[in-house]
C-alpha cells in the first residue's frame, strides 16, 4: 500500500515478508454448513467452524429492498438515476444474489445510452440499502450495521486501475521496479551504517593527527631519550599550543575507537611489546591491513621494538588504518556512483521513450562510459529545453517506464 | 600475537612458588625487561673438538640474556628451547642462567623459545627465532675467508609487565634496582641508540610517504563524494522534471 502511495502504482513484490509467526499459528477448523434457499433449494459448502459469515450471507441473499413511491421520491432520488433503472438495478441484484458482476453483464439502461460501470452499480444499491434498511430495522429493533452498505466508489476505482495497470506493465518496468526495491532494502539496511562511516572519517580527516602515544615509566637502561626530543618537536610544531594539542587528540581517540586501537588498552600481565603493534580489531580488514604494510614496506616488524620505536612504528600503522579507511570509502563511493550512473542512464533513456517525436533528437541512452560532465550537460541542456519550449510534450509523457518506476 | 587469558587458567599455576590463588594485579605499574635473543653459530675447525656426528659442520649456540648483561632469572624463571625434530631431545629446558643450548649441526632452522616467568600465575611467552648458519646472500663456499667468522643472528625485545600480580611485584623492584645500579654495557654492538635513531628516521620516512598518500586519497574522496552528489542531483531533477 505505501509502494503504491509513492509511486502510483503497487507492487508486484509484496512488501510484508512471510513469517513463521503466521505458520506457527493453528490451522481453523472448517465445517460443511448447509443452508435452505426459500425456493427450497438446499446449498452446502465449507465454512470455518463458527463463523457468523454464512448468516450474514444468508440474510443479505434474503434482503430485499423495496420502497414506496414517496419513499423513492424523498430519500432515492437522484439526478443521475431514473426510477426505471434502480428498479431494474434492485431487481438484478435480487434474481442473481448480490453478484454485481453479473447484475453488471445484464444491466440495462432504460435509455439505452447511459452505461454504468460496476462500481456505479454498487454505489448506488449500498446508497438505497443504507437508506431503507434503518427504516424497515428501526420498526423491528434489529441491530443495523452501516458498514456493510458502505462503499467507496473512489477507492474501488483506484484500485482497479491499479491492478489493470500492474497488469499491463512491460517486463523492463518489472525489472527495473525490482532493482529499485532491492535498493531501497539496501539503503534502508546500510544507510545508517554508511552515514556513520562517512561522518567518522569527516572527523579523522578534519584532524587525523594521532593521540600523544602514551608514556611508559622511564625504563632502566634502554636508551630512549635522545630521539623522544625530535618527537616532541615534530609535535611542537604541528600544533601551536601544547593545551591544543591534547584536547585535539583526546578527540580524535575517540574518533580512531572505530578504527581499533588494539594498544591503547593495554592489558594487565605480560606481553612482548614488539609484537603487540597495532592491528585492526575487525578481522576482515587484516587481510587488507597486511597487504597495505607489505605495499610500504612495514611487514617486519622492528628491529629494535622499544617503546620509541614501538610508538613511532604504531603512529604509521595507524596512519596506514586511516589510510585504509579512506581507501575502502572511496571503493564503496565508486561502486555506488557507477549505480547511480546505471540509474541515470534508465532515466534518461526512459524519458528519451516517453518524450515522443519532439525528444527524437537527442541523444539516446548514453553509455556509461560517458564522462560526468557530458551527462551534466545533457540535463542542462534538458532543462533548458523544457523551460523554452513550453510543455508540449511535457503533458504526454507522463506514461514512461520511467513514471512507473519512480520512487522519490 | 597469543592474546593472554585470565592469568588463573593458567595450568602451571599450580607448580609454582605462589600457590596462593591472589590474582590481584598492582595498579599504574609497570615494569620493561628487555632482552635479546638469537644464535651465534661458527664452523667446526680442525683444532676444534670433533662432533658427535660426523656430518655436523657447524657448533651454534642459541641464547636468551638480557640486554644490557643483567641476570634475567629472577624474572624468568626457565627458558624451553624447541629444536628440529632431528636433535634429541628435541625440546632443551634451561632453568638457570645461562639460558642457552649449544649444539653441533648443518642445517638452519626455525627454534621456538618459550619463556615462563617466576610469577607462574603469567602465561609463557614464545618468542622464534631462525638459526642461521650461513652467511646471507653470499656463496656458502667452506673455504671462502667469510665463512670462517661466526655468524651471529639476534633480535631486541623488551618483556613488558603490566600491573603485575602483588606478589610479583618485589622481584620486579629487586630486578630493577640490580639494573640501576649495575648500568651494564649493552652485550650486543647491534641493538644500540644508533639503531634506534636510523629506525626510527626509516619509520619517519615511511609515515611521511603514508600521510602523502592520505592526503592524495582525501582528494580522491572529496572527488568520489562531488561525482555521486552530482548524480544524485541529476537523477533528482531529473525525476523532478518528469512529475
Amino acid at each position: 500500500m505505501e509502494m503504491a502511495d509513492v509511486c502510483g502504482l503497487p507492487p508486484l513484490i509484496p512488501s510484508g515478508l512471510w513469517s513463521a509467526k503466521s505458520a506457527a499459528e493453528k490451522a481453523r477448523k472448517w465445517e460443511m454448513s448447509q443452508r435452505v434457499r426459500s425456493d427450497g433449494l438446499v446449498l452446502r459448502h465449507w465454512s470455518p467452524c463458527g463463523s457468523t459469515h454464512t448468516t450474514q450471507e444468508a440474510a443479505s441473499a434474503d434482503l430485499s429492498l423495496t420502497y414506496s413511491d414517496s419513499e423513492y421520491d424523498s430519500l432515492l432520488a437522484s439526478p443521475e438515476w431514473s426510477r426505471a433503472d434502480t428498479d431494474l438495478l434492485i431487481q438484478l441484484a435480487q434474481d442473481f444474489n448480490h453478484n454485481f458482476i453479473v447484475v453488471h453483464d445484464r444491466f440495462e439502461s432504460a435509455d439505452g445510452t447511459t452505461s454504468r460501470s460496476v462500481e456505479d452499480l454498487k454505489e448506488r444499491y449500498c446508497h438505497i440499502a443504507s437508506k431503507i434498511i434503518p427504516l424497515r430495522t428501526a420498526a423491528t429493533g434489529a441491530p443495523f450495521d452501516a458498514s456493510i452498505f458502505t462503499f467507496n466508489k473512489d477507492r474501488e476505482t483506484q484500485r482497479k486501475k491499479n491492478l489493470e495497470a500492474l497488469h499491463a506493465r512491460s517486463v523492463e518496468a518489472v525489472q527495473e521496479e525490482e532493482m529499485l526495491f532491492y535498493e531501497l532494502k539496501r539503503r534502508e539496511l546500510y544507510g545508517a551504517d554508511w552515514q556513520a562511516e562517512r561522518d567518522h572519517l569527516v572527523q579523522i580527516m578534519a584532524n587525523h593527527e594521532l593521540p600523544v602515544p602514551m608514556q611508559l615509566p622511564p625504563i632502566p637502561g634502554s636508551s630512549s631519550s635522545g630521539s623522544t626530543e625530535s618527537r616532541k618537536k615534530k609535535r611542537a610544531a604541528d600544533a601551536a599550543s601544547g593545551e591544543h594539542t591534547k584536547r585535539k587528540s583526546a578527540a580524535v581517540a575517540s574518533a580512531l575507537e572505530s578504527v581499533a586501537l588494539a594498544k591503547r588498552d593495554t592489558p594487565q600481565g605480560v606481553f612482548i611489546r614488539g609484537q603487540r603493534l597495532l592491528t585492526p580489531r575487525a578481522s576482515n580488514l587484516a587481510s587488507k591491513f597486511k597487504e597495505l604494510l607489505e605495499e610500504y614496506n612495514l611487514l617486519n616488524p622492528p628491529l629494535l621494538p622499544n617503546t620509541t620505536v614501538c610508538d613511532v612504528a604504531d603512529e604509521v600503522r595507524s596512519n596506514v588504518m586511516v589510510l585504509l579507511d579512506i581507501r575502502k570509502t572511496v571503493e564503496r563511493l565508486e561502486h555506488e556512483t557507477i549505480s547511480l550512473r546505471e540509474r541515470k542512464r534508465m532515466l534518461l533513456a526512459g524519458e528519451v521513450l516517453a518524450g515522443g517525436p519532439s525528444g527524437g533528437g537527442a541523444a539516446p541512452a548514453r553509455a556509461d562510459s560517458g564522462s560526468t560532465s557530458d551527462e551534466y550537460d545533457e540535463v542542462e541542456a534538458r532543462k533548458k529545453k523544457k523551460a523554452g519550449g513550453g510543455g508540449s510534450g511535457g503533458g504526454g509523457s507522463g506514461s514512461g517506464i520511467f513514471k512507473k518506476a519512480r520512487f522519490h | 600475537m597469543a592474546r593472554r587469558l585470565k592469568a588463573s587458567t593458567h595450568p602451571n599455576a599450580t607448580q609454582g612458588e605462589h600457590q596462593t590463588n591472589t590474582t590481584k594485579h598492582t595498579q599504574n605499574e609497570q615494569f620493561c625487561c628487555p632482552i635479546i635473543f638469537g644464535s651465534v653459530a661458527g664452523r667446526i675447525g680442525k683444532k676444534d673438538p670433533p662432533p658427535s656426528d660426523p656430518s655436523h659442520t657447524h657448533r651454534w649456540t642459541v641464547f636468551v640474556r638480557g640486554a644490557n648483561g643483567e641476570d634475567i632469572s629472577p624474572i624468568i624463571k626457565r627458558v624451553s628451547f624447541k629444536l628440529h625434530e632431528s636433535f634429541v631431545p628435541p625440546v632443551r629446558v634451561i632453568e638457570s642462567p645461562p639460558f642457552e643450548v649449544t649444539e653441533t649441526g648443518w642445517g638452519e632452522f626455525e627454534i621456538l623459545i618459550k619463556l615462563s616467568f617466576a610469577d607462574s600465575q603469567e602465561k609463557p611467552l614464545p618468542l622464534f627465532h631462525q638459526l642461521q648458519l650461513y652467511p646471507k646472500d653470499k656463496d656458502p663456499d667452506p673455504d671462502a675467508e667469510y665463512a670462517k667468522l661466526p655468524i651471529t643472528s639476534e633480535h631486541y625485545e623488551e618483556i613488558v609487565f603490566n600491573e603485575p600480580h602483588e606478589e610479583f611485584i618485589e622481584p620486579l623492584r629487586r630486578y630493577r634496582a640490580q639494573v640501576l645500579a649495575n648500568p651494564g654495557k649493552s652485550v650486543s654492538s647491534t641493538f644500540t641508540p644508533q639503531l634506534e635513531a636510523s629506525e626510527t628516521k626509516r619509520l619517519y620516512a615511511i609515515n611521511d610517504k603514508v600521510l602523502a598518500d592520505i592526503e592524495k586519497w582525501k582528494s580522491k574522496l572529496a572527488a568520489a563524494e562531488h561525482t555521486k552528489k552530482r548524480l544524485e542531483n541529476d537523477i533528482r531533477s531529473l525525476e523532478a522534471e518528469a512529475v
